[in-house]
């Protein structure tokens, strides 16, 4: 039969035309191109559409392929795959999807399948009656374990990656990538599109996502311009502002009069303490808003996560108190004005928080920046600058992760097996392995086949085995417990907070719950609670009207400045230094500046600041680059490391994202180790991997890399003894592969991960190479500067709470302003 | 070697603690030892997780250094209890092969909760077994609760994998294994090379060694 594109396309602008619309042009677009067979990324805001342009290329294919029959023809099986990151999206598509199929009298079957997919609606989904599935990465990657997946997707036309730029850095992306190689060779010809928002690398992201083979690719973009009114919000004296700080407290008083106006508002804040911090505060000090207010993290229990994110959505809440939890998630249509807490660290980020108001057409978005210390001010003005030039984030690909690919492999083999020719061609038609070699595959077959090379003739390992020419897993334990294990996200060590009564709260970390009594009381979720007992892994709580400041706080490194944002700031900086700023951030902090140039100076893009001074703590050295804490940690180490080859010493470290800080009690040689090349890039990975404790830092890495790879299993849901005797901790299962395999593609890839994600490496080489060409100044201020202060206030900050940390922080500034 | 060591006399006992997790007793030429888990590299190996095939070996390579110590006279072993961590696998073979080659050590098991092999299987590799035993002035016990204190007998156990957190300059703590003597008891570190560590706080009055260091240049150093 032939196509008939153009009836096609007629059936479904009429549909639009019965809503009073008309499509878009970056919808047509997208239909055309799928319509001719290009793959591609449509790059889209959300709200903006985006769910149609792809659904109805879909539809219009199928209805130019049976142009007469489309209504009655009886499809069999698997049409459409759409994947997305988060399970709370995939009920807001399967309805749109859903309606339109009924509208329009498609008899296409729309189904979800996430990891909270029932048992008997996953035996109906094998049995292929469904047309148009929607999926995670980690459920898509289920189906591939199943026998015979391939009989599902026999039919299979296209495939939709939503919010790819979510996806596309972490090793999810990279499962997405993986399976779509299985997919293609499955159904040659399968279009594949990711829709995604704007970041710095649109054109890499449809690379990585459409992989090596020649093919026809295009860009889409939707020309929506999200209208987006920034405001900061300013101290009123800027002189009696802290000069350090996270909290941002201070500022409570000037959101409410916001908050009060704002039909709702997300209030977004950067960890999970800070939320459940500020939640208390507001509590405390405008008790009106309780039963109108909630708070919402990852750690928080899914079932309230879940009543809050309905109650947003039926406006139901004035105030959200929130962490990245919501930077994703299904439109909150009520949500007017959103409130961003200290820095968002980056300009994407930023964008996509404030994307979460003004979701109506044509609203407009409206965000509130509060800093949290003086300096932060200038971010502000970094911020508004870095969006109104489009200066956004990256989103960098990840490069030949194994342990991603181990676990991938082992899928395959415990679904229909794989031919392991077939199967690395497959593998290598990716962007993440386009470069795995021979020898990196062999000693992954190994690794699944023999368990690593075997010395014992009698070794009983087998997971992995060759059976008629493919490689298939035939013991159903094993294949039982890889496919609980299929994933790449690990949880914390973690325990479960519950009432006696029943219930659940979320979870906290271990750590902090074994330092607690029975009885004594700690706040959480946004309530008072009572530690009753502890058994296995869960904390038995009651609720109790005794407050307390007791509160969890949650490991996960702090994020670092992204370059995008240190780069503007930089220039704000500048900008600040002349005085002649138009931007009320920098003319408020003006007096900060002058004090900062009064006692040292402020540098100006050719020039590198170090100030070097004496305190009762000893000889300390601060050092501005501007390239975020994780850079600062690293390039610190570096710098102690190679001055203590001059002269042996030793110095703490401290940073923040503006700079960092040595400190020794002894006379620090300077002036000779910048002539002796401090800041040299040469044996920089040598003298990094000398200077900080990297096996340590190596060993966090390789916890998620084990877990994936299947060397840790969690066990199964629920059930905390069965496994146990199976379990061992990463920390142990890193020494012995270091001692007795340290050639291990699981350790090697710890160290690359350390270096690429814990060191920033080719950021901090960027640095160098910067300050190397700029001209360095050394001040020695007698008192303390702006720019000090807050560094060596992190220092301190380790072992104190936050709020007695606020408390303290307050008086050092007193005595440095007393002292001026 | 026992450069890295430290001697001790503990209850008119003069003893050696070894920087590989284990005492020597002067007195009665032997070794004492404990938690060594051997089969947990095949259990786990068993189930599909690759662990490096060579760590089944690695006990072994560290009780013939020791053996083969001209400084040490070693005839007997005594091992404080969860020796062999699992069912009969592949690891035992090994056991077995290396016992086949050392017939003319003595070596006494006090039987620990991992120890769930009969006694037979020990037995026919000449491996005498204990619940508990007097050796001079010292009782020896796998846990310190399955025995009662007896007058004029110190307890020396293991069971718990000793460790304790030192902490450095900044962010930086260490976990190292660890000797630790009480009033009451004595615990061995676990001599394993495939064992966990669990995290002790020792009280003041206590004496704590740790093993610090890597390799040969591991160190039996007394922090308390």
């Amino acid at each position: 039969m032939k196509k008939d594109i153009t009836k096609a396309f007629e059936i479904v602008t009429d549909w639009f035309k019965s809503k009073q619309r008309i499509p878009f042009e970056f919808q047509r677009q997208v239909w055309e191109y799928y319509s001719k067979g290009y793959n591609g990324v449509l790059n889209a805001p959300t709200g903006s559409g985006k769910t149609y342009a792809l659904w109805f290329a879909a539809l219009i294919d199928y209805i130019a392929e049976n142009p007469d029959d489309y209504k009655k023809k009886k499809v069999k099986g698997l049409q459409l795959l759409w994947i997305t990151p988060l399970k709370a999206l995939s009920k807001d598509i399967d309805k749109a999807l859903n309606e339109t199929c009924k509208e329009l009298e498609i008899p296409w079957r729309v189904s979800t399948r996430t990891g909270d997919t029932s048992g008997s609606l996953k035996s109906r989904q094998k049995k292929n009656q469904f047309e148009v599935l929607i999926t995670t990465p980690e459920s898509l990657h289920v189906l591939l374990s199943q026998k015979d997946n391939s009989e599902l997707f026999k039919e299979l036309k296209g495939i939709v990656i939503d919010e790819w730029h979510e996806l596309l850095g972490s090793k999810r992306g990279v499962q997405v990538e993986l399976a779509l190689s299985r997919l293609k060779r499955i159904k040659p010809g399968l279009r594949v599109w990711g829709i995604s928002a704007t970041i710095g690398n649109l054109k890499e992201a449809m690379e990585v996502l459409l992989g090596n083979a020649k093919q026809k690719k295009k860009i889409v973009k939707a020309d929506i311009k999200k209208k987006i009114e920034i405001e900061s919000i300013l101290p009123d004296e800027v002189e009696k502002f802290p000069w350090a700080g996270y909290l941002g407290i201070k500022l409570l008083d000037k959101i409410i009069p916001i908050i009060r106006k704002s039909k709702t508002t997300l209030v977004f804040t950067n960890t999970r303490s800070q939320t459940e911090i500020w939640y208390q505060k507001i509590l405390e000090n405008y008790p009106e808003f309780a039963g109108t207010m909630a708070l919402h993290h990852g750690s928080i229990g899914r079932n309230i996560r879940d009543w809050v994110e309905n109650s947003l959505h039926l406006g139901k809440l004035k105030l959200v108190v929130c962490t990245s939890s919501l930077d994703l998630g299904v439109d909150f249509t009520p949500v007017e004005t959103v409130i961003q807490i200290g820095s968002p660290k980056g300009v994407s980020r930023f964008l996509q928080r404030a994307g979460r108001s003004g979701h109506q057409p044509d609203a407009i978005s409206k965000i509130y920046f509060v800093p949290t210390h003086s300096l932060e001010l200038v971010e502000g003005a970094a911020l508004k600058e870095a969006i109104k030039t489009d200066q956004l984030e990256n989103r960098q690909p990840l490069i030949k992760p194994y342990d991603v690919l181990i676990q991938y492999l082992v899928t395959l083999a415990v679904g229909e097996g794989f031919d392991q020719r077939t199967a690395f061609d497959e593998v290598r038609s990716t962007f993440a392995y386009e470069t795995l070699s021979e020898n990196e595959w062999s000693w992954i077959m190994n690794f699944i086949t023999s368990g690593g090379d075997s010395l014992k003739n009698y070794d009983e390992y087998s997971k992995v085995e060759l059976i008629d020419g493919l490689y298939k897993v035939t013991d159903r334990r094993k294949a039982m417990f890889h496919k609980l294990s299929i994933g790449t996200i690990i949880s914390d060590l973690s325990m479960n907070v519950k009432y006696l009564k029943g219930g659940s709260l979320g979870s906290v970390e271990e750590g902090f719950l074994t330092q607690l009594k029975p009885g004594d009381t700690f706040s959480f979720a946004g309530k008072n609670l009572e530690l009753l007992h502890i058994k296995e892994t869960t904390a038995y709580v009651k609720r109790t009207k005794n407050r307390s400041n007791r509160i969890p706080s949650w490991q996960g490194g702090r994020m670092p400045l992204s370059s995008q944002l240190t780069k503007v700031l930089r220039l704000k900086l500048n900008e600040a230094k002349s005085g002649k700023s138009e931007d009320i951030e920098l003319k408020k902090i003006k007096p900060i500046i002058d004090l900062q140039t009064a006692r040292s100076i402020v540098p100006n893009s050719r020039q590198f600041l170090i100030e070097k001074f004496e305190s009762h703590e000893g000889h300390h050295l601060f050092f501005y680059p501007f390239e975020g804490r994780l850079v600062h940690e690293g390039m610190g180490a570096l710098f102690a490391y190679r001055i203590s080859r001059l002269k042996p010493m030793s110095f703490s470290i401290a940073m923040n994202d503006y700079g960092f800080e040595l400190l020794s009690d002894s006379e620090i040689p300077i002036e000779q180790a910048i002539k002796q090349n401090l800041f040299s890039d040469e044996d920089i990975v040598k003298d990094i991997l000398n200077s900080i404790n990297s096996s340590e830092m190596a060993k966090r890495r390789f916890r998620q890399i084990a877990r994936i790879t299947g060397l840790i299993f969690q066990g199964y849901p629920g059930k905390y003894k069965t496994t146990r005797n199976l379990q061992a901790s990463s920390q142990l299962l890193f020494d012995v592969f270091s001692k007795y395999e340290p050639e291990s593609l699981l350790i090697k890839q710890s160290y690359e991960e350390m270096l690429q994600f814990q060191l920033e490496e080719s950021r901090m080489r960027i640095a160098l190479d910067r300050i190397r060409k700029q001209k360095l100044v050394i001040t020695v201020p007698t008192r303390v500067t702006p720019f000090s202060f807050p560094i060596m206030v992190d220092r301190m900050r380790e072992r104190i709470t936050s709020e007695k940390f606020e408390d303290r922080v307050k008086k050092m500034q007193l005595r440095f302003e007393r002292d001026s | 070697m026992l450069n890295n060591s430290i001697e001790i006399i503990l209850n008119g006992e003069e003893l050696i603690l070894l920087p590989q997790k284990a005492i020597y007793i002067k007195s009665e030429s032997s070794l004492l030892l404990s938690d060594i888990h051997l089969g947990k590299t095949g259990h786990f190996r068993n189930a599909g997780i690759a662990l490096p095939p060579g760590l089944a070996y690695a006990d072994f390579e560290i009780l013939d250094e020791l053996l083969f110590e001209s400084d040490l006279k070693i005839k007997k072993i005594i091992v404080l209890g969860d020796m062999f961590h699992a069912e009969r696998n592949v690891d035992w073979l090994i056991f077995e092969e290396w016992r086949n080659l050392r017939s003319e050590i003595h070596i006494q098991l006090i039987k620990g909760n991992h120890d769930k092999l009969s006694n037979f299987h020990y037995e026919s590799l000449g491996i005498e077994v204990f619940d508990s035993a007097v050796l001079n002035k010292f009782l020896l016990v796998h846990n310190y609760k399955d025995a009662e204190s007896t007058e004029g007998l110190y307890k020396i156990c293991g069971h718990i994998h000793p460790a304790v957190r030192i902490h450095g300059k900044g962010r930086q703590g260490l976990t190292l294994p660890c000797f630790y003597f009480g009033a009451e008891f004595g615990i061995l570190p676990a001599f394993g090379s495939f064992t966990g560590k669990h995290i002790i706080r020792p009280e003041e009055k206590d004496i704590v060694f740790v093993i610090a260091g890597k390799g040969h240049e591991k160190k039996v150093l007394q922090v308390s």
